[in-house]
């Protein structure tokens, strides 16, 4: 794959210099590398660190000419930042690829990001503050053969850490998406308000069967183990004037694996979206229903990478730290669930719209698990067997997550400018494999303000209040209160000071993680140090999550592009 | 133009294939295999004890294949240089062992002989495949590659065997006790060989008509048994029985028991073996 990778960008360079000299391209980039230096602290649970400094660093260096482009990243991890996963310590080239546009077709080979659809059969991508990157090493087709007519092909294998994939068992990924636009497709449907699109994907893993034994009784059974896990979906997006529709349903066959405890029912999916929108208001729906949709190209492998397809959240994914300190985490083996977001804005020169006018946001999510009973004769979810029946209207019993939050958006003149929120979140610790935990009820409210000193000076101070009287895991105790202070000064510098202070905690220590950070901006390059404490947690991104150890020390990012 | 939309449209079906690696889907019934039908609770004494690390060798071999009987001299002697370290089973399979008037017929090939020579893919001979992790390997990769095996394999386990012929069958005893951790499921493999069955060989082009046959794979192994579903720990000691169908063609008093024990991956860990009737 590397020679036919690097032959590309070869063939690349000399086409060229043929057309445009080897200067007729362009190169681009980006780079950045995070630092921490952190020292052990035994009140908030931060360890020790034998390296003292430890670092995460990439730069992406690209290529265009014409219809050639070709690129690679460099990774290192000296070693990983806490939270990331010590597989990735090492430096290299996991990422290096060449693509060029020829007629209808555009092909890429080595590593490629893509999806299809909403993601629920296939989806590669990278979510770098997750430690999160399943990017496919092989080759993909895009192919337009007709306006309205989109053919994507893809095959290989998805990286897991510097692991070499091609030594390995791990599954290899194939896929086929087709996806029609009959608005594009059919002329007379041009310029009509009504748009329809159409699509459809195939995805079939590959990996050996290894043996597995399941104990039913007093018998001993060897498992048939499926070596080929396909799985298909269909979509409708449909749009008319100002309202819009958006569905997909997906199904996967038989996937015993590591997840799902090595049962044999077939995963499906429903996401269905329907939303409108004019001018100052807008609302939409959202709900979806998981089940047993995990699908890895590994079966053995848990966790977040060698993910093949993406089940995304539907629940507000939010800035504030405390408002996500109690974060929605996908449930991959069955959930289902629903979200509404209402945005209005209220009209300029009114009494609540003022003089520049309110924007209001409501949003309401709520996540089930979905119904499951025993196939007759098992052990609920027992291997080898298909695990469970399940109605597909029925809702389960056990709430997973539920949240209802406001916000307030409000210039208050033309220099100050404020943002209010309110949310009530329930969220059950079952969802993290904590079944013995008690659900956690939290009240949140922040209040943000903005002032605007002058042209290239601005002030903004930030509240953040959590009230719950429940405590999950080590970390989330009682009440917290959050200050921040932020000085943006001389157009590029910023000076901040914040404390996030659990004055609730009625058991221990009641910590004040505080932090002061100084950064400044310049062109594309930015620079920003910060010390203080960092509260162990948990940070989610579409549903997906990895936990964030404590640490107490400081923290220095630097990011250019070019 | 029509038409050629059309040949795009075609053209751009490259993955089309795609769909046809579609998925394996089990009924019900078919999901799981019962395995313990085999497996007893009598015992007969254990008497091939092991203190070392030992490697099987699987020979895909056929009687109408010419170069064959030099790859068995190959095997004959690593044999005498390894001993009771070299486990041997010759895999009569493939075209070379189809049977024929030439052969008056004589049919060594088994189902799990097919089953082997497909899942490692053989398609010349002979050719061995070590410890069901190295090979298809030629005959001139053998000697290193065995060599290498013992150089590289840890001495994880020993085996400990007995074999007794009884009314319902050949009872066979066996004892694995764990030298190292080993923190992966394992899985227990026993098959009958059987050595001097006479019968014709070509040798490079020549017909040996009454060649003798050593260590043959014969019918109705015990495949993929469970000995311990998380790994064992160094000391950890696992006795199992097993009662072998035998085949009234087998003459016992040429014949041996191969017993070994495998990872999740199939690989094999260690290996022992015990002549029956002595």
């Amino acid at each position: 794959m590397k020679k036919i990778v690097f032959a590309l960008i070869a063939i690349g360079f000399a086409c060229s210099v043929q057309a445009q000299g080897i200067l007729g391209g362009k190169v681009s980039g980006n780079f950045q590398i995070d630092m921490q230096l952190s020292r052990e602290d035994s009140v908030i649970g931060a360890e020790k660190v034998n390296e003292k400094l430890l670092s995460n660093a990439f730069a992406n260096i690209n290529y265009n000419a014409g219809d050639f482009s070709a690129g690679f990243r460099f990774e290192s991890y000296l070693n990983p930042i806490l939270g990331f996963d010590n597989q990735y310590k090492g430096a290299g080239i996991p990422y290096r690829w060449a693509s060029y546009k020829k007629d209808y077709m555009e092909i890429t080979v080595g590593n490629y990001y893509e999806q299809f659809g909403n993601g629920l059969v296939f989806r590669s991508y990278e979510e770098r503050n997750l430690g999160l990157d399943n990017a496919m090493d092989g080759v993909k087709v895009v192919a337009k053969p007709l306006s309205g007519l989109t053919f994507k092909g893809i095959i290989g294998k998805q990286r897991y850490y510097w692991e070499e994939i091609w030594k390995t068992d791990n599954g290899l990924v194939r896929g086929l998406d087709a996806e029609f636009s009959f608005n594009e497709l059919i002329p007379c449907l041009g310029d009509k308000p009504t748009r329809i699109t159409l699509g459809g994907s195939f995805v079939s893993v590959y990996e050996k069967a290894e043996t597995k034994f399941v104990t039913i009784g007093e018998d001993y059974y060897k498992m048939q183990i499926p070596e080929n896990i396909g799985a298909g979906a269909v979509r409708l997006d449909l749009s008319h004037k100002a309202f819009n529709l958006s569905a997909e349903y997906a199904r996967k066959s038989q996937d015993p694996n590591a997840v799902n405890g090595y049962i044999y029912r077939n995963g499906e999916a429903l996401l269905v979206k329907a939303g409108y929108s004019i001018k100052g208001f807008a609302v939409s729906l959202e709900a979806k229903r998981i089940d047993n949709m995990s699908f890895k190209s590994k079966r053995n492998e848990t966790g977040n990478m060698l993910n093949v397809n993406y089940l995304p959240a539907i629940t507000r994914q939010h800035a504030y730290s405390l408002m996500a300190m109690y974060p929605y985490a996908t449930q991959v083996n069955g959930e289902m669930g629903l979200q509404a977001d209402v945005m209005y804005k209220i009209k300029k020169n009114t009494l609540l719209g003022g003089k520049y006018g309110t924007d209001v946001k409501l949003n309401y999510s709520r996540v089930h698990s979905i119904d499951r009973q025993p196939i007759e004769g098992y052990a609920l979810d027992k291997m080898g067997t298909e695990g469970y029946t399940s109605s597909f209207f029925k809702v389960g019993e056990d709430l997973y997550f539920e949240e209802v939050n406001v916000e307030i958006n409000k210039k208050i003149n033309k220099d100050l400018k404020l943002n209010l929120m309110y949310s009530y979140q329930s969220f059950n610790p079952v969802a993290f494999g904590h079944p013995e935990e008690p659900m956690v009820y939290a009240n949140v409210f922040v209040a943000d303000a903005t002032y605007k000193i002058n042209k290239r000076n601005s002030l903004r101070g930030e509240v953040q209040w959590l009230l719950t009287e429940q405590n999950y895991g080590e970390w989330a105790k009682g009440d917290w209160l959050q200050l921040t202070a932020e000085y943006n000064f001389a157009g590029k510098w910023f000076f901040a000071l914040s404390d996030q202070w659990n004055y609730g905690n009625e058991n221990g220590e009641k910590v004040h993680y505080y932090n002061v950070s100084l950064g400044s901006t310049y062109n594309t390059t930015r620079v920003a140090l910060s010390y203080g404490k960092q509260r162990n947690g948990i940070i989610c991104i579409g549903g997906v999550c990895r936990e964030v150890p404590a640490s107490n020390g400081l923290f220095v990012t630097i990011s250019s592009s070019f | 133009m029509k038409t050629k939309g059309l040949k795009k449209v075609l053209a751009a079906l490259f993955f089309a294939p795609v769909i046809f690696t579609a998925c394996d889907e089990y009924e019900a019934d078919e999901i799981l295999v019962k395995l313990t039908a085999r497996e007893t609770q009598d015992t007969t004494p254990i008497t091939q004890s092991q203190d070392e690390l030992a490697i099987l060798i699987e020979d895909f071999t056929g009687w109408n294949c010419p170069n064959c009987p030099e790859g068995t001299s190959i095997l004959n002697s690593l044999k005498e240089s390894y001993g009771e370290r070299l486990i041997v089973s010759a895999v009569h399979q493939g075209s070379f062992a189809k049977p024929k008037a030439e052969n008056n017929n004589l049919d060594l090939r088994t189902p799990y002989g097919d089953e082997l020579g497909s899942k490692f893919g053989l398609s010349s001979w002979p050719n061995a495949v070590i410890n069901r992790k190295f090979g298809p390997l030629a005959r001139g990769d053998w000697e290193t590659k065995i060599q290498e095996c013992f150089a590289n394999s840890e001495h994880l386990m020993n085996i400990s065997l007995g074999a007794e012929n009884t009314q319902q069958g050949l009872l066979v005893s066996m004892q694995v006790e764990a030298v190292k951790d080993v923190n992966e499921a394992l899985m227990v493999t026993l098959f009958i060989t059987e050595s001097d069955i006479h019968g014709v060989q070509n040798n490079q082009g020549i017909m040996i008509e009454d060649y003798s046959f050593q260590h043959v794979l014969r019918n109705n192994p015990i495949v993929d048994m469970p000995l311990a579903t998380t790994g064992l720990k160094g000391g950890d000691k696992v006795s199992k029985n097993y009662y072998f169908t035998l085949d009234k063609s087998l003459n016992l008093n040429n014949c041996a028991v191969v017993a070994f024990v495998s990872n999740s991956a199939g690989e094999v860990l260690q290996v022992n073996e015990i002549e029956i009737n002595k």
